[in-house]
């Protein structure tokens, strides 16, 4: 920019033009759509919660007042905890094998994990139905085989259930572990060696650390997709596995009382909102403590 | 999953021309209420009827879309089932694009209670032709389909097999896996079967009775949530006796899987035929409804999928072996009843919060 041009317009143009500002500007697009096809309706959702049968808080003290909603956000919410904990034990020796590996094995890897997620979660829930059902694959192999006596109740429970959610999350915990792993350097690792950590403490105080930011992402991810599963509680689960997603399914297209579905769908929104605020806080405040080695 | 369109209403009139004229005269009168100058107003080339597909969709392409095509000229295409949900939505936003939908009567009835649907225009739809149960002011009953009893004939004779619903529900005297849907419509009335409420007073149901016969079989109860899986429990002998709807069983039972099902006691569950509010082409809807009634299209209805007229003229035109399979053939229809969708349409939403809660025990 020529030396007069910023002289003869001093206040307006603060800033000069950069690659980073202009990327902002992309930025527009999608900001739009966000807003007119997914802050819009969600705001009329919860504007319809408290504006319809009547201006007020109506839905909420039914849904408050009836034990069963109560309940079945609570279990939705403990639900999602356990499937995104178990997930963790899981994905975590998974990512940790896989980050280590190269070529051609590391591409068919990702590929053994990337294919089932790219398959429909009905199919995969309908595949677990017929493993587990009472005379399922399952069932039948081990009774014949005399291991056990008495088909063993693998669905229509909380097992079932979190085999099924836990199985269609996996690649949401393993893919933000894998890449936060790949991204260590194994350097760091060896400093740690040299200066005397055994590989019990090289791992727990070096390599988990830096896979925080990995682990955070993944538990966030898989905590909030379970919280609005549907169809695998609902074919895998028992009758005391209800979710909240399948009230709100009854009351959106079953008793089409859309007041009530929405003040449902904002609490479900409000509890997410609070506990990624919370979380947000404590990995924070422990990432500024050191704990998340950061 | 719980959808079977399929009935039909005798057309005392040819719809054609005749018809055709009058709707338009109709559509006269009423086009200026909605903005529409009447003049600029021509016969649509097209309609679309969204419906419940599948094996439906092919029975109601025979018996209705293309006798109507034969009639007006007007093709017809069929759509994905538009649930209650969609319809409202079209309806509130004034983006009404069919004319016509075949959905569940049970949905209809509810539609019609928010004010969703378009009333019938009963002097183009003759509703002497019908089964008293089929005419409702803002939807017509398409067809009749069974809530029925099912058993695995492997795992349970003939003589073993609960003979009514009081037996299903006492797992005492007839042991054996059962099955019901997971929803409180249809599972509670043949629950109120079971705790002794008659046919002819089932209605207000008597819900405290129908609660305990499922506390009575709690213990050996597997729930299904889609048609599809309540059929495929019985046929796996998963279950030994449940509920099914009979078009899920029909073909598998023909096929020789070993399950068979019986009309005794059934709960006659419906599709409906509804024009949603606003629809653009009220008049081609009507005579669309008028030549669904023609006993003639309900038979080859009902020769394409095991689901009963509602025009009664229609079982003349059958023969013994598609009527066996009708679950409101005269034969069939000695100890059924049909399900109250009104009292589902008023009720539903007290009656399913009870039911979740003792679903959570």
């Amino acid at each position: 920019m020529a030396a007069n041009a910023t002289t003869e317009r001093p206040p307006a143009s603060p800033k000069p033009w950069t690659p980073t500002r202009g990327y902002a500007l992309l930025l527009i697009a999608p900001a739009i759509v966000l807003a007119l096809f997914f802050l819009w309706p969600l705001a009329q959702v919860v504007i319809r919660s408290v504006t319809e049968p009547a201006v007020g808080f109506e839905n909420y003290v039914r849904i408050f007042a009836t034990s069963t909603y109560v309940r079945v956000i609570a279990y939705t919410m403990m639900l999602a905890g356990t499937v995104a904990l178990v997930t963790l034990l899981l994905a975590y020796p998974v990512a940790w094998m896989v980050s280590a590996m190269h070529g051609s094995i590391l591409y068919l890897c990702l590929a053994l994990i990337l294919i089932p997620f790219w398959t429909s979660v009905v199919i995969r829930t309908f595949a677990w139905m017929v493993l587990f059902q009472r005379r399922g694959v399952l069932n039948s192999f081990l009774l014949s085989s005399g291991l056990i006596d008495q088909p063993l109740r693998l669905m229509h429970n909380s097992i079932g259930v979190h085999i099924g959610m836990v199985h269609i999350l996996l690649p949401f915990m393993i893919l933000p572990l894998l890449s936060s792993m790949r991204g260590i350097e194994p350097t760091i690792m060896r400093a740690a060696s040299v200066l005397g950590a055994n590989p019990l403490r090289q791992f727990i105080h070096v390599y988990v650390p830096l896979t925080m930011p990995g682990v955070s992402a993944g538990l966030l991810l898989v905590f909030i997709s379970a919280l609005g599963f549907f169809i695998t509680p609902a074919l895998l689960g028992g009758p005391a596995n209800m979710t909240i997603a399948v009230l709100i399914e009854q009351q959106t297209s079953r008793l089409l009382d859309w007041p009530m579905a929405s003040a449902l769908a904002t609490l479900l929104l409000a509890a997410t909102v609070l506990l990624y605020v919370l979380y947000d806080r404590i990995s924070r405040h422990l990432g500024a403590a050191g704990v998340f080695g950061g | 999953m719980k959808q079977r369109p399929g009935s039909r209403g005798l057309n005392s009139s040819d719809p054609t021309r005749r018809h055709l004229l009058a709707s338009a005269a109709g559509l006269a009168v009423a086009l200026p209420v909605i903005g529409f100058p009447a003049v600029l107003r021509a016969k649509p080339e097209r309609m679309t009827i969204p419906n419940p597909g599948g094996a439906l969709e092919e029975a109601l392409k025979a018996a209705y879309f293309k006798t109507f095509t034969d009639k007006t000229g007007i093709e017809i295409s069929g759509a994905p089932y538009a649930d209650t949900a969609k319809i409202k939505a079209m309806v509130e936003n004034n983006a009404v694009d069919t004319d016509v939908i075949f959905t569940d009567a049970a949905d209809a009835a509810i539609l019609a209670k928010q004010g969703l649907l378009e009333p019938l225009d009963f002097s183009v739809v003759d509703k002497s032709l019908f089964i008293p149960e089929a005419v409702h002011e803002h939807y017509l009953l398409a067809d009749v389909a069974a809530y029925a009893m099912a058993w695995n004939t492997k795992s349970m004779s003939d003589d073993k097999r609960p003979k009514n619903w009081a037996e299903f529900f006492d797992p005492s005297t007839k042991p054996g896996q059962r099955s019901l849907w997971k929803y409180p419509a249809q599972t509670l009335e043949v629950a109120a079967m079971g705790a002794g409420q008659g046919r002819d007073k089932l209605y207000p149901l008597d819900l405290d009775g129908a609660f305990a016969k499922l506390d009575a079989v709690k213990s050996v109860l597997t729930w299904w949530d889609s048609g599809a899986q309540g059929a495929q429990l019985i046929i796996d002998g998963e279950t030994d006796v449940g509920t099914v709807w009979n078009g899920r069983l029909y073909k598998p039972r023909k096929d020789g899987a070993p399950v068979n099902y019986t009309f005794d006691h059934c709960l006659y569950v419906c599709d409906s035929i509804v024009v949603p509010k606003g629809a653009k082409n009220k008049a081609e809807a009507m005579s669309f409804i008028a030549n669904f009634t023609d006993p003639k299209n309900q038979a080859v209805f009902c020769k394409n999928i095991p689901y009963g007229p509602v025009n009664p003229a229609t079982f003349s035109l059958l023969d013994a072996e598609t009527k066996a399979a009708l679950p409101n053939a005269p034969d069939n229809a000695k100890t059924a009843v049909f399900q109250n969708f009104g009292y589902w349409a008023d009720n539903g939403s007290m009656i399913i919060e009870r039911f979740n809660k003792w679903l959570l025990g």
